[in-house]
């Protein structure tokens, strides 16, 4: 069971035992009056175990917990043991993640840290959304988180830390590579292919906070076409730019990088059939699609 | 009749009972008022959760807007209320109560400003650098940071003001801060109950006034240093110095807002249960307690930042732990044997003391549970956080608050508010309330981060929905409950209509041994 559902089973099991005493407490609250010495003495008697008790489970829930707490003191793993770094910064609104694919089941140790604001780092699981590994960006430290991952995919990065309007845009993915190193295409977590169909050589695309108003663009093969782009993120630069795949290691065409709000028309020289990946130079990890060519 | 008569043409000055009164009442039309709006704007974040009906930039400026106003106003109404309790014994000097409530007002005024105009957007705990950091597409314009931070301090000086008045007339009244503290029936010298010795609600006003002044110290250089910074970027601060600064005062001010609710609670449940409470030992000790252990948690706001040595992340958790057992084994525990076959019925007044206990122990178990470093990984800024605190702050703190307001009702205005539109409002309250909180606590156990309009994964909308439900439901309780409220206070408001306020009455009410 994920920790969050221990804790959150716990709760619930601490909501029902609190709530049915206090109801039945209110409920015959009505009887009496009892004569109130009589109440405390037998009232305080009780109390006194209470507190050995709570003491008590205090005091275990220290013993069982902190050795587990997240940090290098507990976490660090022998100088022998392998381990993969990976660097994070945080930004107003974009994650740098390098490298951005780790292999399961291995130590990855996390340096995190922010150039401006403060962030929280967060990896997803993909199969079931909840959280795997947390900590804050902070201006001017680096944390440094160990985990380990132990089914390949992809994960999704959010931000934790409220960090300004597009807080909630500070997307990212953590892929985590199986023994083939490479991550399943089929795992989770990874936005399906979008598909559309080109009609026409005029494409038309713009950007608005920090998201493209498309995920897929069509172009004709063996034509030159161009794209309208519409930046309207004033004071924000963004681009479009065609890779061969999602990757992005091979460019086939990289549009200037325009500052909002402006318009440019990108001139595209002729691309042979296929499917293909377009993104935003400046935020990839926010601001990406699918390009089909046909 | 007395109660109604008009006093004639030349009355003589108020006298300061007379003058509590009158500003207790003004108090709380205003904190009534405020309370009902910020309510709403509460409803409308979850209903962006729920719907998508407002824009980032709004969902952020009104939750800036809701979270500091509930902070503030439960804060200084529920200090009113509690300062009002104990004013037969420690009479309330009347300029230091005016000018908290100008502070207060300019304050509002200025967050309203800040958050409904500006669109300032950082959250309540506004953490450096974002309040002059608000990134390339800017959701407000850094200026805006100036009148939010210089509300905060306002605030500030209006709570330690406050907290200085408290203890002024607690040394006077008992000599010396050590009996106003209760130290005399620590040593055995004098017995709970005794004339002259001091009694819970005196206790809890004090030491949540010594917190008051503890706080403001590390409040201030933080906001001074925030404001310099605004005018000056090359002036920068230590971002892991500044969060401390800021999560120890704000964790300090919400920990008061519930804290004065006990001093509520001793004043006002004995006098339905009909049975003592007294400052025993087990009280006294239990408050200098919770005098020290009230400053040492905060550490657990930075479990997530490594940089905060793991010595002080420790000394968070444990200290966590330990500042729940003078409330879980104390002050709740001796209220629900108070409670316990006392044969009493259910009129408001102690219905809401009452359901502000099982808040305050079922949010704090929450708190608890994520106190814990290795749990915190996974719930630190998911909406398990807002589950906890509007446990113990909505389902607790303000629980106390009306309670008490339900009890001086008759003394501030010479007329009962309505038992039954009462009891009706507070079913909706809890009703609706424990909707909201457990979804809260239902969404963060499933790793839903807090202060997000959307999320895409499933179930956040269901669970919004339900969460809408019920705030819609509290607030029409709250609506049913003010509207009671401001029947009975207005008048009470613009005549002058209640001239016999006797302060004898006062002194039996607070004296709480019954
Ligand atoms: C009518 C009942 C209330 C409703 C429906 C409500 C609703 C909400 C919602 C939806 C949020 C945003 C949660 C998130 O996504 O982060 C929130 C935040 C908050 N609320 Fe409430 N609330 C209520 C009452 C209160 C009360 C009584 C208090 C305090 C005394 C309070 C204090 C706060 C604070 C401190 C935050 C956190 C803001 C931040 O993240 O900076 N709320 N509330
Ligand atoms: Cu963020």
């Amino acid at each position: 069971m994920a920790p969050q559902e221990i804790a959150g089973l716990l709760f619930l099991a601490c909501i029902i035992a609190l709530g049915a005493g206090f109801i039945t407490v209110a409920v015959t609250a009505r009887r009496g009056p009892d004569d109130y010495e009589t109440v405390t003495h037998t009232g305080y008697r009780i109390r006194r175990y209470w507190f050995i008790g709570l003491m008590i489970i205090g005091l275990v829930a220290l013993g069982l917990t902190l050795p587990h707490m997240p940090y290098p003191l507990t976490r660090q793993v022998s100088a022998s043991t392998p381990v993969t770094v990976v660097h994070v910064s945080g930004h107003q609104w974009q994650w740098k993640i390098s490298p951005s694919k780790v292999p399961a089941n291995r130590t990855i140790e996390f340096e995190v840290t922010s150039t401006d604001v403060n962030h929280g780092f967060s990896v997803i699981d993909p199969s079931n959304n909840e959280i795997v590994a947390n900590v804050q960006a902070m201006p001017g430290y680096v944390n440094r988180l160990y985990v380990s991952f132990h089914h390949p995919g992809f994960y999704p990065v959010r931000c934790l830390e409220l960090c300004g309007l597009y807080h909630t845009q500070m997307l990212a993915q953590l892929g985590v590579t199986g023994k083939n190193g490479r991550v399943p295409v089929a795992s989770g977590g990874q936005p399906p292919a979008a598909k559309c169909s080109p009609s026409g050589t005029s494409l038309q695309i713009s950007a608005h906070g920090l998201h493209f108003d498309k995920n897929c663009l069509a172009a004709p093969a063996g034509k030159t076409f161009t794209i309208t782009f519409t930046n309207s993120d004033t004071g924000v630069p963004h681009n479009v730019a065609i890779y061969t795949d999602s990757s992005a290691g091979k460019s086939l065409f990289k549009g200037q990088v325009v500052t909002g709000a402006k318009t440019v028309v990108y001139h595209v020289p002729a691309l042979s059939a296929g499917t293909y990946y377009f993104r935003c130079d400046v935020h990839p990890t926010q601001m990406f699609g699918t390009f089909v060519v046909k | 009749m007395a109660l109604t008569q008009t006093p004639a043409a030349g009355v003589p000055a108020a006298s300061g009972a007379e003058k509590a009164r009158r500003m207790a009442v003004l108090w709380l039309v205003t904190g009534g008022t405020l309370l009902v709006v910020l309510a709403l704007a509460g409803m409308l974040l979850r209903l962006t959760q729920s719907l998508g009906v407002l824009s980032d930039q709004w969902f952020y400026a009104l939750l800036t807007l809701h979270s500091a106003g509930m902070v503030a106003v439960v804060l200084m109404t529920m200090a009113v209320v509690l300062r009002y309790l104990i004013a037969g014994e420690l009479p309330i000097v009347h300029w230091v109560n005016v000018t908290n409530y100008a502070l207060t007002m300019i304050a509002a005024v200025l967050v309203v400003a800040a958050t409904v105009i500006g669109h300032f957007g950082t959250g309540w705990t506004f953490l450096y650098p974002l309040p002059d950091h608000p990134g390339p597409v800017p959701g407000w314009s850094p200026n805006w940071a100036y009148p939010y931070l210089v509300a905060v301090a306002l605030l500030a000086v209006a709570f330690t003001l406050w907290s200085l008045e408290v203890l002024y007339a607690g040394v006077r009244r008992f000599g010396n801060p050590g009996r106003m503290f209760g130290a005399d029936i620590l040593t055995g010298r004098s017995k709970p109950g005794d004339p002259d010795t001091t009694n819970p609600s005196i206790i809890a006003a004090g030491v949540m006034a010594i917190g008051g002044v503890m706080t403001v110290i590390p409040g201030a250089i933080i906001i001074v240093l925030m404001i310099i910074n605004n005018i000056d970027r090359s002036f920068t601060i230590n971002a892991l110095v500044a969060k401390e600064l800021i999560y120890f005062a704000g964790h300090m001010l919400v920990n008061f807002d519930i804290y004065l609710g006990a001093g509520i609670a001793y004043a006002v449940l004995p006098k339905y249960v009909k049975r003592p409470w007294k400052a025993t030992r087990v009280v006294v000790f239990a408050w200098w307690l919770t005098a020290v252990g009230i400053m040492l948690p905060y550490f657990h706001h930075l479990y997530m930042d490594f940089a905060q040595p793991a010595g002080l992340a420790i000394l968070g958790n444990v200290a966590s732990y330990a500042s729940a057992l003078p409330t879980v084994v104390v002050t709740v525990f001796t209220g629900v044997l108070l409670v316990y076959r006392s044969g009493l019925r259910w009129r408001p007044a102690p219905l809401f003391i009452f359901a502000a206990f099982a808040g305050w122990i079922i949010g704090g178990t929450g708190a608890l549970i994520d106190s814990t470093p290795s749990v915190n990984e996974y719930f630190h800024n998911t909406l398990w956080v807002p589950a906890h605190f509007h446990t113990y702050m909505a389902l607790g703190a303000v629980m106390f608050l009306l309670g008490g307001v339900y009890h001086v009702t008759p003394e501030l205005t010479g007329q009962e508010l309505s038992d039954q539109v009462g009891t009706v409002g507070a079913r909706c309250i809890l009703a609706g309330g424990w909707i909201v909180v457990l979804t809260f606590f239902a969404s963060g156990a499933m790793s839903i981060p807090r202060r997000y309009a959307f999320v895409p994964v499933p179930l956040f909308e269901q669970m919004a929905t339900v969460g809408l439900i019920g705030a819609i439901i509290v607030a029409l309780g709250i609506l049913l409950i003010a509207g009671d409220l401001f029947r009975v206070y207005l008048p009470g408001l613009t005549s002058r209509s209640l001239s016999s306020y006797n302060s004898p009455a006062i002194a039996e009410r607070s004296s709480t041994g019954a």
